[in-house]
This record gives C-alpha cells, structure tokens and sequence, in this order.
C-alpha cells in the first residue's frame, strides 16, 4: 500500500510548473500588448474614427 | 464539491449564453464599449453591437497593414486566463449551434460526426482569409462572408434600408447560401462552426493547454464510460484528453462524470 504522501500526482511532476510558468508569461506578454496597444491609439473606436476624418 | 459547482453552473449555463447575447447587442452602451474587443463572434455591424468584433477588428488591421497590438493583446489575456471558455458561455454564435443542434431529434436529423483530423481548417481560415487576404486584397473577406455577420446584420440591414437592397448581388446570395449550409449543417453536427470554420476559436484553442482554468482528469477513479463525451457540446473524449484545444470550458462533463473524475482547476 502506498502512503498517501507519496502517491505520484501531476503536481509532483515537472509539466505543471512548466505550464504555470509559460501560463505567466502569456498574461505579461498579454497585458504588455495592450498597454502598447493602447498607447498606441490602437482601441478600434479610435482607429476607426481616425479612418473616417 | 467541483460536481456541486459545475452542476449549478451548467444549470444557468444558457441563461448566460442569452444574457450574453442580449448584452452583447444592447446598443445604448455604444458609446464607450465599441472600444472593447467582444469576447464571441457577435458582429460589429449588427446595428444593436455594444463590442467590437475581434475578427473583424484583426482584418481592419490586416487591410492597412498594421499590427493589432491592442486586440491581441485582450484575446491573449482570456485566453492565458480561461482558455476557449468565452466560446462556452458568451458567444452568441455558439449559442445558436447549441440551440440548432438541440432540434435535431425534433426535427428526426441524422447525427453526421465528422473526423477531428479537420480541425486544423480553422487556423488556415485563422491564417488566410483573416490574415492574408484582407493583407493582400484590402477587403476583408471573412466578414463577407461570415454567417453571423449575415444573420446579425446582413439580413435585418438589408430588411430595413432599401438603398442597400439595391445593391444586392451574388455576394449576398453567396453570403445567405453560406449561412443557409450551416444552419442545416448546425443541426447534425456538434458545433461544427467552432470546430472546423471560427478563427477566433483558432486563436485561443492553443491557449487550453496552459491556460489558467482547465480540467483535470482522475484516471484511477475513471472508468472510461463515455458520459463526458456524449454530453460535450464539442464532441471530446475528455477522459483522454481534458486540456483538448478543442474545449469550450463548459464544464458539462462534471456533471454528468458518475465517478466525479473530472476535475475543474485554477492556478
């Protein structure tokens, strides 16, 4: 019988941390384009009124 | 405890999906939340759209050749957080494939199941007629032909405006014909639309594997019976494959596990 404790789960393995980890990025990375989006004036309203004038 | 949620959820899952849809198309927030990529395929030309159409937002900046940092930056955010779950619970165009395919028996459809293998034709809609031809063409050609845009707004738009049912062509024809094929198609077939056609989906399909929320899959409690495929909206054997880029997070198979194999997960 094995102990509890010791019962091999994903959350012991090295593939979830990975996950997580690539997961972060994605949201920094994310987040990064739409502050860089935004200040860029790239918000489709604004774009689209800047192909109307 | 997971079951409990899920089965609460799954509950109000369609009220969210018309609330949604209602939402989505309320006009009076115009104002200010055209600005907002819509997390759904609900067309911007749909004279009530309170959101701006990410795929027709990506061709507008595929037509003047510049690069949508804005807009993929918000589809990245959902979908590093939630994967495809907009697809599940917000899209007005799923919603409609759900309900479609739900007068199947009513209707004596046959069910026609149709290979995963033709999956991979929605990055290459994704890739060439959101991204390249409107590039090249400087049209944008997905919205000419998408059958929510026709639904949304190609049809009431021509109902209502005389001087636009003037210029009724075979591009419309094409257009009704395209959506006619999918509603008929809607009702044999599971999602088909999101499963083979939506470029959206293609973009936050690769998202399910490291995304946030995601199902989890307890294979010494699984006795592989099926329940979590029959009931999926998208047709996934979910005992082998949770994470599948194919999944709209609906959480339908929690609810019907009998082992409560399935598992909802946060990081």
């Amino acid at each position: 019988m094995i102990p509890r404790d010791h019962v091999p789960s994903a959350e012991s393995e090295g593939c979830p941390r990975r996950r997580v980890i690539v997961n972060r990025m994605l949201v920094v990375i994310a987040s990064g384009l739409i502050l860089l989006g935004v200040s860029m004036g790239q918000t489709f309203v604004t774009w689209l009124n800047a192909t109307l004038l | 405890m997971s079951r409990v949620i899920a089965f609460l959820l799954t509950a109000k899952r369609r009220w969210v999906q018309a609330v949604s849809f209602i939402v989505m198309n309320s006009y009076f927030l115009q104002a200010f939340s055209k600005a907002i990529p819509c997390p759904g395929l609900n067309c911007y030309a749909c004279p009530g759209a309170i959101f701006a159409c990410p795929i027709g937002t990506l061709q507008h900046f595929a037509v003047t050749g510049q690069i949508p940092f804005y807009t993929l930056g918000v589809l990245g955010l959902l979908g590093a957080l939630v994967g495809r779950l907009a697809c599940g619970w917000l899209c007005p165009f799923g919603w409609l494939q759900e309900l479609m395919y739900g007068l199947r028996r009513g209707l004596h459809r046959p069910k026609w199941q149709v290979s995963e293998r033709w999956g991979w034709l929605r990055y290459v809609f994704l890739i060439v007629l959101v991204g390249l031809v409107p590039f090249l063409t400087h049209e944008p050609w997905f919205s000419k032909l998408c059958p929510q845009g026709t639904l949304q707004a190609g049809i009431p738009l021509v109902l209502v405006y005389a001087d636009l049912r003037a210029q009724v062509g075979w591009l419309y024809v094409l257009k009704i014909a395209i959506l006619l094929g999918f509603l008929v198609w809607m009702m044999s077939t599971k999602r088909p639309f999101c499963r083979f056609v939506c470029p959206l989906g293609a973009i936050w399909s690769p998202f399910n594997r490291v995304s946030a929320l995601r199902l989890a899959v307890d294979q010494e409690t699984c006795t592989q019976c099926g329940a979590c495929q029959r009931v999926c909206p998208v047709d996934i054997p979910v005992h082998e494959d949770p994470d599948s880029s194919r999944c709209i997070r609906c959480v339908e198979c929690i609810r019907v596990c009998p082992e409560a194999s399935i598992r909802l997960m946060g990081e």
